[in-house]
């Protein structure tokens, strides 16, 4: 499952997505006696966990940075990577990772819960706090988006 | 106008139903545009197995883990404190919660989390030893004789996969040193021969229980964490790698369909 946690974050918290991870494991740990569930119900806990982390350290992020964005190497980092690359067979999960990366972020996070993480539509609605048909409508969205992106690069096959 | 096609293509191609297609990972039908496989084989790389960066990751988990349990153990000698870290897992897990971990009786992922983590038993390998078994059969006794009934149904079921079924669990508890949670016992769901065992047999070893659990398991986590960190990358990368094959093979499922068409 850490892959999977992974991938979501660094969609959703792209600088800090292994600290981030380790938060989040530790409140796992934390609340494993408490849970009750299958799997299913883990994953969902799990990645529910993983949000509310995300979004605490987007905005513990916002207060504390000084340093300006140019100068920290993040931008590099999140670089909207070659979609030819992605297109022609020399895909790697990196690279469609951050492919999706480069979405809006609501098509991006939900497109990884659903694929990724493996939920459904109804659990992911829960996680986002959306209606199960606006999830929809924006994986939709995301997904023809790198179709389009994967087209503009000229690729047939 | 027959056969003229419009060069280029926007996004458009790709309808509702095979865009659900695709976040189900469900096999595509026939007919859907070209760009359907290739956003299909874009998913299948984004589910696909765990690459080198990402089993790293789990080492700042554990570091953040090891934090949290070294601070919980603060104020010990240097000497002891490997042992009090696996003391403060049982404590952040709740003595149940560990006392499952370590006798492999949670569900398989759990297990496996727990695994990673604490060093217990990895989902699928036989239950650990005395100590477990011993703290475990205890939260059962106590949850008969205090009720209420959900928590020792509860434990019941934790016991009964340890154990390796319902019926086993009186020999097993006795075998780790609690007897007298036999078949009757438990249907009974009111031990009245037990409560006065129970609660004084669970208060004077309780102390030493957890002493001793604390040592046994703090020797046997320890120890455990200490074989799995040497084997870190293959034995971590067993869950990890299978859960995300599992995955993997979903959506591969439709590029191997495609390759096997027309």
């Amino acid at each position: 499952m850490q892959p999977a946690l992974l991938r979501y974050l660094r969609v959703i918290a792209p600088e800090a997505a292994e600290d981030v991870a380790g938060e989040i494991w530790l409140q796992v740990v934390t609340g494993l006696a408490g849970f009750r569930g299958g799997e299913e119900a883990f994953r969902g806990w799990l990645f529910t966990i993983a949000r509310h982390r995300a979004v605490d350290w987007g905005r513990s992020r916002a207060r504390r940075r000084t340093v300006p964005l140019a100068q920290s190497g993040v931008a590099e980092r999140l670089a909207a990577p070659d979609a030819a690359d992605v297109a022609l067979e020399r895909m790697s999960t990196q690279a469609v990772l951050a492919l999706v990366g480069a979405l809006p972020r609501d098509q991006a996070e939900i497109i990884v819960l659903r694929v990724v993480a493996g939920l459904d539509a109804q659990v992911v609605a829960r996680i986002v706090g959306k209606s199960p048909g606006a999830v929809r409508v924006a994986a939709h969205r995301g997904l023809r988006r790198l179709a389009e992106a994967v087209d503009r690069a000229g690729v047939t096959r | 106008m027959d056969g003229f096609l419009f060069p280029g293509r926007c996004g458009g191609g790709l309808d509702e139903l095979v865009l659900d297609v695709l976040l189900d990972g469900q096999p595509l039908p026939p007919d859907v545009p070209e760009q359907a496989y290739l956003v299909a084989e874009m998913l299948a790389c984004l589910a696909g197995p765990a690459v080198p960066g990402e089993l790293a990751g789990q080492a700042a988990a554990r570091a953040a883990y090891a934090r949290a349990a070294a601070w919980a153990g603060r104020g010990a000698a240097a000497g002891v404190r490997a042992r009090l870290a696996a003391g403060a897992a049982a404590a952040v897990l709740g003595l149940g919660g560990a006392a499952a971990a370590f006798a492999g009786a949670l569900p398989g992922p759990v297990q496996d989390l727990a695994h990673q983590m604490i060093g217990a038993p990895p989902a699928g390998r036989a239950p650990a030893g005395r100590a477990a078994a011993y703290l475990l059969c205890g939260e059962y006794e106590r949850a008969l004789a205090q009720g209420p009934a959900s928590a020792s149904a509860d434990a019941s079921q934790k016991l009964a996969m340890a154990a390796g079924g319902a019926s086993k669990i009186g020999a097993w508890c006795a075998a780790a040193g609690r007897p007298g949670l036999g078949p009757a016992a438990r249907s009974a769901g009111n031990p009245k021969p037990q409560p006065g065992n129970a609660k004084t047999a669970g208060q004077k070893p309780r102390g030493k229980a957890r002493g001793q659990a604390g040592q046994e398991s703090g020797g046997k986590a320890t120890g455990q964490a200490g074989q799995e960190s040497r084997g870190k990358a293959t034995g971590q990368a067993g869950p990890a790698g299978q859960e995300s094959r599992g995955k993997a093979t979903r959506h591969a499922g439709q590029s191997g369909t495609r390759r096997a068409g027309p």
